[in-house]
C-alpha cells in the first residue's frame, strides 16, 4: 500500500490541494475556486482526491496552509498547519535548490521571500493595500469580458506601450477606463496594466530586498503571461515558473506534514469526511467590551471546534 | 462636591501615568482613569476623528469622549519637550487643542511642559490647593524611581527584541497577539522600555540627529539589541511619520548586520491573522537559520 501526503492550501480566491508520493513527486493536485465557501471548498478537493487515488492508501501525513489553514486543518484532521510564506519557500526551495527569491502573487496578497542556500533569510507580504493581486487582475478581466485564461496573452500582442498608474487599484482602472476612451487599444491597455503591477510589487513588496536568481514566480498570478513577461523585462533576470506553480504552497504543506508525522502515521480523518456535514456557526459574545466574534465549528452537528475568543471562555483557555 | 478630574488611558499616560496619578493622589484630588482601550473606545475614536491621524492618537480621541461626560476637568498636559530639547510627537501636542473641539475649553487642564515637569504641575496644583508646601510634596513623593529590569541575553535560546513606542504595545490585545505569538513560539521577549534610559537617551552617532525624543530611544535600543538577540520587530501605526522614518533606518542597518528584520504596520482595519501569520513565518525563518 503507497503512502501519500495531502496539502492544502486554502487562499481568499482559490483553494489548492496536491497529493504527494513519499519522494514528493506529485500524484494528483486540483486547483477550485473557494467562492466565498472554503468548506465546501476543501470537501470538494477531499472528493475529487477520492476519486483519483483510490482507498488502497495509507496517508503519512497531511498539512494545511493558506489564509483558511487553520479551520481546513479542524476539518480534516490535519497533523501540521502552517503559514504560506514558509510553505512556499519549503515547495519552491524542494524544486529548485539553488533558488534565492520567490515572488508569489495570490488572490488578495502578494509576497517575497528571500533564499539563501535553501533557507528563508528575508520576506515581506503586502500590507495594507492589496493592489495589483488577482482578484484586481480577475475583476479587470471580467469588465472586459476576456476570459482571465487569454488575459495575459493579449498583453503580448501589444504593439504600443501604454502607461497606467499602479499605485491603487481604483485608480488603475479609472486609468484604464479613460485610456479606453482615448482610442488605444486594448491589447496595449492590458500590457500597460501588466507593467503597472509588476512596478508596484516592486516598489512596495519587494523594496529594499536583495532580488538575486533563480527567480521563482508561482502563485495563480504566474499564470499571466504578460506579468511573467513584464517581471523579466524589470527585471532582466530569467523567471522561472515552476510546473505546479498554482499549488506550490499545498506541496509545501505535504512535505512539512511528511516532517512532521515523520513516519508516525496521519491523523487525517480519512476521504470519508468529504461525507460529513460542515457548520459553521458565528456569535458575538457579549462578555465584555471587546465583543470578540466566536466560531463554532460543528461537524455531523456535533461541536468539534471553538475559536475567536481572546479570553478563553469559549475556547477554554 | 469635589471636583474630579479625568485622565485618558491612552499615549503617554504609557509612560507618565503614574506620576500624574500619584501626584493627584498625594495632593487629594479625585481623579478618573478610563478604562484600557477595548473595541468600543477604538469606535467611538475612530467615528469622531479626523481619518488621516493615526490609530493611538484616534484611540486617544475615543478616551477622551468617554472620559467628557464623567469628570469636571479633564487633565491633557502638552508635554513638548520630555527631556532634552527633544520633542514628542505633533500630534501628542495637538492632543490638547483637539480635546477643546470636543469639550470645550474650559474643561482643559493642559500644562504645557517643556523638560520642567515641576513649575507647570505646581501652577495647577495651585488651582485646587491653597498650602504650596503640600503641592511640592506631593510632586517629590509622585517622582518615584523607575525600577530596571535586569536583562539577561545569556541563556535564553530565541531571542526577539520587540520596538515600539509604549502606548503601541501597553495594549492587552497587541499584548496577546504580538507578544503571545513570539512566546507560543519559543522566543524570549526584549522590549525597547526595559532598557536603562542611559542607554536609550545615547547620543552618538546617529541618534544625535534625531530631534524627536522616542525615536531616539527607539533607535538607541535597536543599536543596543542589534548584537544581543536573534531578531528585531518594529511595530508602528500606519500614518505615522516619525516611525516610518526611522523604520526605513533601522531597516537598512539591520540588513548590514544581517540581522532578520521585521515591520508591522497596522491600523484599525488590520486583521490580527494577517499580523500572526508574519510573526510565525518571521519565528520560523530565525529558527532555520540558527539551526544551520
Amino acid at each position: 500500500m503507497a503512502t501519500v501526503y495531502i496539502g492544502i492550501d486554502v487562499g481568499s480566491i482559490s483553494t489548492k490541494g496536491v497529493v504527494l508520493d513519499d519522494n514528493f513527486n506529485v500524484i494528483t493536485y486540483e486547483y477550485l475556486r473557494t467562492k466565498g465557501r472554503p468548506i465546501e471548498a476543501v470537501l470538494n478537493l477531499i472528493k475529487i482526491f477520492k476519486e483519483r487515488v483510490g482507498n488502497n492508501v495509507k496517508f503519512g501525513g497531511v498539512g494545511t496552509t493558506g489564509s483558511g489553514r487553520r479551520l481546513a486543518g479542524v476539518m480534516i484532521g490535519a497533523d501540521i498547519v502552517k503559514n504560506e510564506i514558509i510553505a512556499h519557500a519549503i515547495a519552491a526551495s524542494h524544486f529548485y535548490p539553488n533558488c534565492q527569491t520567490v515572488i508569489e502573487i495570490g488572490g488578495q496578497d502578494s509576497k517575497i521571500i528571500i533564499l539563501r542556500n535553501g533557507i528563508p533569510v528575508d520576506f515581506a507580504m503586502n500590507t495594507v493595500c492589496a493592489a495589483g493581486t488577482g482578484s484586481f487582475l480577475d475583476h479587470q478581466a471580467q469588465r472586459l469580458g476576456i476570459p482571465i485564461e487569454e488575459f495575459g496573452k493579449l498583453a503580448l500582442k501589444a504593439k504600443t506601450k501604454v502607461n497606467i498608474a499602479g499605485r491603487c487599484t481604483v485608480f488603475a482602472e479609472s486609468d484604464m477606463i479613460h485610456k479606453a476612451q482615448l482610442g488605444f487599444p486594448i491589447e496595449s491597455i492590458i500590457a500597460g496594466l501588466c507593467e503597472a503591477i509588476v512596478r508596484n510589487y516592486l516598489n512596495v513588496v519587494a523594496k529594499g530586498k536583495d532580488i538575486k536568481p533563480l527567480i521563482l514566480f508561482q502563485g495563480g498570478v504566474a499564470a499571466n503571461v504578460g506579468v511573467r513577461e513584464a517581471f523579466k523585462k524589470e527585471l532582466k533576470e530569467e523567471i522561472i515558473v515552476p510546473e505546479y506553480f498554482l499549488v506550490m504552497g499545498a506541496i509545501g504543506a505535504a512535505i512539512l506534514a511528511k516532517e512532521e508525522t515523520n513516519g508516525r502515521g496521519s491523523r487525517f480523518y480519512g476521504f470519508g469526511i468529504s461525507n460529513c456535514e460542515f457548520n459553521t456557526k458565528a456569535i458575538e459574545c457579549n462578555g465584555c467590551a471587546n465583543r470578540c466574534e466566536i466560531i463554532h465549528t460543528y461537524r455531523d452537528n456535533e461541536l468539534i471546534d471553538i475559536y475567536g475568543d481572546r479570553c478563553g471562555k469559549w475556547s477554554g483557555g | 462636591m469635589k471636583k474630579r478630574i479625568g485622565i485618558i488611558r491612552a499615549l503617554l499616560y504609557y509612560r507618565y501615568g503614574n506620576f500624574f496619578i500619584n501626584f493627584f493622589k498625594y495632593l487629594g484630588i479625585n481623579y478618573l482613569i478610563s478604562p484600557e482601550t477595548n473595541k468600543e473606545l477604538i469606535d467611538l475614536g475612530v467615528k469622531n476623528s479626523s481619518s488621516e491621524v493615526c490609530l493611538p492618537l484616534k484611540i486617544a480621541c475615543g478616551h477622551l469622549l468617554y472620559l467628557k461626560d464623567k469628570v469636571d476637568y479633564l487633565f491633557i498636559p502638552k508635554i513638548i519637550y520630555p527631556y532634552e530639547k527633544l520633542y514628542t510627537c505633533p500630534k501628542m501636542m495637538g492632543l490638547p487643542t483637539i480635546a477643546w473641539y470636543f469639550c470645550g475649553k474650559k474643561k482643559i487642564i493642559s500644562p504645557t511642559i517643556k523638560r520642567n515637569f515641576f513649575l507647570p504641575l505646581f501652577f495647577l496644583g495651585l488651582k485646587f490647593k491653597k498650602n504650596p508646601f503640600k503641592i511640592i510634596s506631593a510632586y517629590l513623593k509622585a517622582k518615584e524611581k523607575k525600577e530596571n529590569k535586569k536583562l539577561s541575553f545569556d541563556n535564553e535560546k530565541l531571542k526577539v527584541a520587540i520596538l515600539s513606542h509604549f502606548y503601541n504595545i501597553y495594549n492587552k490585545e497587541i499584548e496577546d497577539i504580538l507578544i503571545g505569538t513570539f512566546k507560543k513560539e519559543g522566543f524570549s521577549v526584549y522590549l525597547k522600555d526595559d532598557l536603562d534610559e542611559k542607554i536609550l537617551r545615547k547620543k552618538d552617532g546617529f541618534a544625535k540627529n534625531i530631534r524627536w525624543a522616542f525615536e531616539r530611544e527607539l533607535y538607541n535600543a535597536f543599536k543596543y539589541y542589534s548584537d544581543k538577540v536573534d531578531g528585531i520587530c518594529f511595530f508602528f501605526s500606519f500614518a505615522c511619520g516619525p516611525d516610518s522614518l526611522i523604520g526605513e533606518m533601522m531597516a537598512k542597518e539591520a540588513k548590514e548586520k544581517k540581522i532578520p528584520f521585521l515591520t508591522i504596520i497596522f491600523d484599525e482595519h488590520s486583521g490580527k491573522e494577517g499580523m500572526i501569520t508574519r510573526i510565525e513565518a518571521f519565528c520560523e525563518m530565525i529558527k532555520k537559520k540558527k539551526s544551520l
